[in-house]
């Protein structure tokens, strides 16, 4: 019973991670399930489907096609939703079921372009691991099927930046990306591509042309290794948060500093977002950690994670910074020097052992004797829209004033 | 890098065959990999001598985390690697699901780019039963599949099967049969049977292997009949067939 999540909740699934990452970029995005209603995987975890047209489905997946392995049903489906709609590409993931029998997800690519011709994506996620490899799957299908070459060489100081990794999932829809861009912009840079927040498939089929590749969540850090492979842009992890974090993100950008918040050369080997979702023992069990206390414990994403603490260290003078990550499946270039744990007791502890958790509030559940230790920043890909009017704006010079109120 | 997937009737020779070849191959100077795509996990044990390695279910089951590069196989004989990807308890759990665990593991651990094989040989369960005991004639795993079949009549029903299913996932970019492996029961008329069978489903019959004692003793002791005496007529036929298998 050590999996078994009492008040904790889950992270959005990787076939979220794909509806998410492609929601506006004019694709069928089929997800194949027994469900019959798609607000099960798209309202809670999206909050444009409340004033942005979507082409979620879901395949309706019955017993009968299940045990029999029927996918012509689907592809039929989609062959005729396709007709209708005129989408510009379809995506297909799998659920727990077609992932028990062993769904040929490659199969069914294969046979839907053949049938539709429209590139196709046939991804065989399994609705258990998070949404990282799921999004950080469909991005790179996204690049290797609609970028265009490069029409000049990434320079230093870069100039043009592609903002990879940008969903609601991560940062909701309260404002978050719209500063991030003018952050960007009011510095002098020019946004390349923004993958996948306010931009268009022409939009991101221009990445090449970018000086600089910025890694705002870990779902797009397959990515950035991809177009650094293929285009030799280099790539910069990290969000930029509160003043100082701000100056310094746009530094790191400017010299395309793959070491900014991570400690990495940029040159680290390029890992398949589908051996992520390959790995059986995605949800850990037990770990021990360091049993000293520290001033702060920040749960969360990885990059979010990185960034937060760089903040926390230099703004708000916090000397003992841990870090939780939940997400076993992330990259794991990114969870060096981090806790990773999902298990409730072993998160439990850890919140004891600290002073302050920066978290999203669900996590507050796990000490409800100790509601005061939490510092609530809801996280639209764990929580959902239950807390939406609490999210802060964390992107920018803004958080330090926030942060230095809850730190009080 | 060739990669071959053999298929068959339950117990009619997929095993020996597969090994064989592999020896062969090997005693030629090919770098192989045999994995054995079977619950039983027999595949690869006359290859190594009676000491099986541990399949790749069996050490999830124990250490409930896949193994690692260094425990995932183990060399044979003439360096020929070994896999096996074992399967649950008997009557529990999914053995084909099993099947496409140990392919996403053998894809992640990169053990083809380790080991860059000339040859990868798929011994495969008798009965493609689900989805999982066709994983290895997916797009990406086996290109060509050879069907070891006998003359008996349920032999030849399981090869029409197999052949059957694989037509039917042509459309799917999945690996096609390239031929008959005719390993002999000694029934009437037995080369003729199956050169009928093989003429209506346009396919050659790439070796005659025929009944033979020796395999057995070998087997007995642990090593494939090629180890054992290559100079024995039937290790000739083993090494010509996987002389074939490389120029069909």
């Amino acid at each position: 019973m050590k999996q078994a999540q009492r008040v904790l909740s889950t992270y959005a699934v990787d076939m979220f991670g794909i509806a998410s990452s492609l929601y506006e970029l004019g694709g069928l995005i089929v997800m194949h399930d027994a469900s019959g209603c798609n607000s099960t995987y798209d309202t809670h975890d999206e909050p444009r489907s409340y004033d942005t047209q979507s082409m979620v489905y879901i395949s309706g997946l019955n017993e009968i096609d299940t045990i029999q392995g029927n996918d012509q049903r689907l592809i039929d489906d989609i062959a005729e939703a396709a007709e209708a709609a005129r989408p510009y590409f379809i995506a297909i993931g799998g659920s727990p079921m077609p992932n028990a029998i062993g769904t040929d997800f490659k199969a069914i690519q294969r046979l839907v372009a053949d049938r539709t011709g429209l590139p196709t994506l046939g991804f065989r996620t399994d609705g258990i691991h998070s949404y990282l490899p799921g999004a950080g799957g469909a991005y790179v299908w996204l690049a290797k099927q609609f970028v265009k070459p490069a029409s000049k060489k990434p320079e230093l100081p870069a100039k043009r930046v592609n903002l990879l990794g940008l969903t609601p999932l991560d940062f909701s829809v309260v404002g978050n990306a719209t500063t991030l861009k003018q952050i960007v912009t009011d510095a002098g840079f020019t946004i390349q591509s923004s993958w996948s927040m306010g931009d268009t498939l022409e939009g991101l089929s221009t990445a090449a042309d970018a000086d600089v590749n910025v890694v705002v969540s870990s779902t797009a850090f397959y990515l950035a290794q991809y177009l650094r492979d293929t285009y030799g842009i280099p790539y910069v992890v990290g969000i930029p948060m509160g003043e100082k974090g701000t100056a310094d993100w746009l530094e790191a950008l400017r010299k395309g500093d793959s070491s900014y918040v991570t400690g990495l050369t940029g040159d680290e080997e390029y890992v398949k977002a589908q051996y992520a979702l390959a790995d059986l023992n995605a949800w850990k069990t037990e770990q021990a950690y360091d049993d000293t206390p520290c001033d702060v414990l920040v749960i969360g994403e990885p990059v979010y994670l990185r960034s937060m603490k760089a903040f926390l260290e230099a703004e708000m003078g916090v000397e003992k910074v841990r870090l939780l990550c939940p997400l076993s499946d992330a990259p794991q270039w990114l969870l060096k020097d981090m806790e990773v744990a999902s298990v409730e007791a072993v998160i439990r502890q850890e919140c004891r052992k600290a002073r302050r958790v920066i978290a999203d509030p669900i996590y507050a559940r796990l000490l409800p004797d100790e509601p005061d230790k939490f510092i609530s920043m809801p996280h639209e890909a764990y929580s959902g829209r239950h807390y939406h009017d609490d999210m802060p704006i964390f992107v920018g010079p803004s958080f330090t004033a926030w942060m230095k109120d809850k730190l009080k | 890098m060739r990669k071959f997937a053999i298929y068959g009737k339950g117990g009619i020779g997929k095993s020996t065959t597969t090994a064989n070849v592999s020896a062969a191959l090997a005693s030629i100077g090919k770098k192989v990999v045999q994995i054995g795509c079977d619950p039983k996990a027999d595949s690869t044990l006359n290859l190594l001598h009676g000491e099986p390695v541990m399949p790749v279910m069996d050490y999830y089951r124990q250490y409930t985390e896949g193994p690692d590069f260094e425990h995932i196989g183990r060399e044979g004989y003439g360096g020929v690697f070994c896999i096996e990807t074992g399967g649950p308890t008997p009557g529990l759990g999914c053995a084909g699901r099993g099947i496409i665990a140990t392919f996403d593991l053998i894809d992640e651990l990169e053990v083809f780019e380790k080991l860059s094989p000339d040859v990868v040989m798929y011994d495969v369960l008798g009965d493609v039963v689900c989805g999982g005991f066709s994983a290895p004639i997916r797009d990406g795993y086996a290109d060509e599949i050879f069907i070891v079949t006998s003359g008996e009549k349920m032999a030849l029903y399981a090869a029409a099967n197999i052949f059957k299913a694989v037509e039917n996932f042509k459309s799917r970019g999945y690996a096609q049969v390239k031929g008959l492996i005719l390993n002999r029961r000694n029934v009437d008329d037995e080369y003729e049977t199956v050169k009928a069978f093989a003429d209506e489903h346009g396919l050659p019959i790439v070796a005659d292997i025929p009944r033979s004692k020796e395999i057995q003793y070998y087997e007995n002791k642990g090593m494939t009949v090629v180890e054992g005496d290559p100079e024995l007529p039937v290790s000739r036929i083993y090494r010509d067939l996987a002389q074939r298998l490389l120029e069909v």
